[in-house]
């Protein structure tokens, strides 16, 4: 049988080629660790009311209460819902009214169960200039259920009454920061 | 020498890139030289591929981490996943190719100069950028990026898979001149194709507007454009009737020479895959397109106002995206994608024991030397921009037997590319492997690229 000894050289080159390579020093198990952490930072809602929003054009009577409400989709998703960490709300007032206002920002369930309240005082105006009130609350756990529950966001404003007359402007906006955590990708 | 060192020098400037097949480039006893260069001079009469085996490739490539980079043992994985997001820009890009010659036949007439060659391939090509701006949003959010802006022209990925059935001729023009052309009749199995995209998302601070941001959709055009994917997707159509001829047809051509300047020096260049297919069946398309600022939702407190019910704010939020900013996925509309063009040129200096021996009338004084070195340019056409590669290398006939080729090449990827092919003849039979990347081998791991070539097939000597 003829030998031929240049092939069993190629052989050996390709055969040392192929066992000299290797994958080594890496561990995919870390796969597992990854986790994504994303903070989105989104409008709210936001308004601006006058002294018609609180002061009946009829009978010039008080309107001591005032409330709005919508649908918050995005609560009910599995995404969200499932890898929600925290909720960083901001919530600002610019008020020239003379009165302060209670404010009360209510999420709701599909029954209109309250789940979870923020509620805060918006300061009154000494002089007619817009006076600024700044709310942060953060949700996390054990709280954020409550948020999770939630389809609906009520917003409230209560008038505290003073004796003096309803005359003057409102401003509201407001924000909220999801950090969501994603791990097990 | 001179030449060649200097043009080192310019290679050294050079950024370069990936699909070259560098070690096969100029090697003119295998036909996987006439697919590069259809000019190519080859050293046989007669060429018939082993079916299936005859040529095989597969090249994989990042051009801006390795999987060590992302998996090394130790460490924090997450820590090096937001490094590698910090450091990759929308340059970057993952690469895969692969080719399976089905058939491969090619034969010179008797009595005449030409060679005739055809064949059937199977190619498989990707390439995605690196999405930037839209890795960033999804990984760490808006929330650190107020008033940045995320390019959709970010997103950036063309794939497909196809058949391609080929017919080429080589011919020598005259005695210093050989010029071929090779006809191809694109099939194409499976396409993706999302470039060109346009517009951005931003989130801009509002000091005088009605909320905190202003969220913004600008211009947005973003397509992705699919054939062949639905059927599959259905269990409608099968991959193998798709590959052997589908709707989606397209041709395109290859030129290239070879040109000898003088006894020892030779320059050649080829252009490759210049052509186009038309996706007409099994298509889906998606799109979306239009602007949309957000700022919230603006309660109206209509119960003050008019005493009606509750409005609904959040349905009207939606239509008025659907509206403003329609994403369709429905969409069944023809296009046509360009094949990535490449092209090669080099420039050899041959050297030693002249084959031919000093005087051989029967060739024509032509001379094939035993060593071979030079310098190979590479560049392919890419939907974000041209990438290029260069190539020194040194080619050694060894026996009648044993042929070998080593190259140093610069691209992308890395500057420490060396590779390697062996070619045996055994009679008649000729086996080659090729491999670049080698310094990589004891860690692919660390390789930002890595690429093999393999085949067996029949080649006839003229003698």
């Amino acid at each position: 049988m003829k030998s031929f000894p240049q092939l069993k050289l190629l052989c050996g080159v390709l055969s040392f080629i192929l066992c000299a390579s290797c994958v080594k020093d890496v561990d995919f198990d870390q796969a597992d660790e990854i986790i994504i952490s994303p903070k989105v930072d989104l409008d709210l809602v936001f308004f601006e009311l006058d002294t018609e929003n609180f002061v009946t054009a009829e009978t010039g009577e008080a309107i001591s209460v005032i409330r709005d409400t919508t649908r918050l989709e995005f609560l009910d998703d599995g995404f969200v819902r499932d890898n929600l960490l925290q909720i960083d709300f901001v919530f600002r007032y610019d008020n020239s009214f003379s009165q302060t206002f209670e404010h009360s920002a209510l999420f709701l369930n599909e029954e209109d169960e309250v789940q979870y309240e923020v509620t805060f005082d918006v300061a009154a105006s000494s002089d007619g200039i817009a006076n600024t009130t700044i709310y942060t609350q953060t949700v996390a756990e054990p709280d954020l259920d409550a948020i999770r529950n939630s389809i609906k966001m009520l917003i409230e404003l209560t008038l505290q009454p003073n004796g003096e007359p309803i005359i003057g402007e409102m401003r509201h906006q407001s924000k909220a920061v999801y950090s969501l955590e994603f791990a097990e990708l | 020498m001179r030449v060649l060192l200097a043009l080192g020098v310019i290679c050294c400037t050079i950024t370069a890139s990936a699909q070259n097949k560098q070690l096969l480039y100029n090697v003119d006893d295998l036909p996987q030289t006439l697919l590069l260069n259809p000019g190519a001079e080859i050293s046989f009469d007669k060429h018939i591929g082993i079916p299936f085996f005859s040529g095989t490739s597969f090249s994989v490539g990042s051009s801006g981490v390795s999987v060590y980079d992302i998996f090394q043992e130790g460490g924090d994985i997450n820590a090096r996943i937001g490094t590698a997001i910090n450091s990759l820009n929308n340059k970057d890009f993952f690469t895969v190719n692969q080719q399976l010659e089905v058939v491969s036949y090619g034969w010179k007439p008797a009595f005449k100069d030409h060679y005739f060659s055809f064949g059937i391939y199977q190619e498989l090509d990707a390439i995605v950028y690196f999405p930037k701006d839209l890795a960033v949003l999804a990984y760490e959010g808006n929330a650190g990026y107020i008033n940045t802006p995320f390019k959709f022209s970010d997103l950036s990925v063309a794939a497909e898979a196809l058949t391609v059935y080929h017919f080429g001729i080589s011919k020598p023009i005259t005695k210093k001149l050989r010029l071929g052309a090779r006809v191809k009749l694109y099939s194409s199995i499976i396409n993706v194709n999302s470039t060109d995209n346009q517009g951005q998302f931003i989130t801009r601070t509002t000091p005088e507007g009605p909320n905190f941001y202003s969220h913004e959709v600008q211009n947005a055009n973003v397509l992705a454009n699919t054939s062949g994917i639905l059927s599959l997707a259905e269990g409608n159509g099968s991959p193998i009737t798709a590959a052997i001829l589908s709707g989606n047809l397209g041709i395109g051509l290859d030129i290239g020479g070879t040109y000898r300047l003088n006894e020892r020096w030779t320059a050649t260049a080829s252009v490759l895959d210049f052509g186009a297919v038309a996706h007409v069946k099994d298509l889906r398309n998606y799109q979306l397109a239009g602007d949309y600022t957000l700022e919230g939702i603006e309660f109206e407190f209509p119960a003050i106002l008019d005493g009606t019910v509750t409005t609904p704010y959040w349905q009207n939020l939606e239509d008025d995206i659907e509206e403003q900013l329609p994403f369709e996925d429905e969409l069944s509309r023809k296009y046509v994608t360009w094949r990535p063009l490449k092209a090669n040129a080099s420039l050899n200096y041959g050297f030693g024991t002249n084959l031919y021996g000093d005087c051989d009338c029967t060739n024509g004084g032509e001379s094939k030397f035993a060593n071979n070195a030079g310098l190979q340019l590479y560049a392919i056409k890419r939907p974000l921009s041209p990438q290029t590669a260069v190539t020194l290398y040194y080619d050694r006939r060894w026996t009648d037997f044993l042929r070998t080729k080593i190259t140093y090449t610069a691209d992308t990827f890395s500057k420490k590319n060396i590779g390697l092919l062996f070619s045996a003849n055994i009679h008649k039979f000729n086996v080659y492997l090729a491999a670049d990347n080698l310094l990589e081998y004891p860690n692919l791991a660390k390789a930002y690229n890595a690429s093999v070539q393999f085949g067996f097939q029949l080649t006839f000597d003229p003698n």
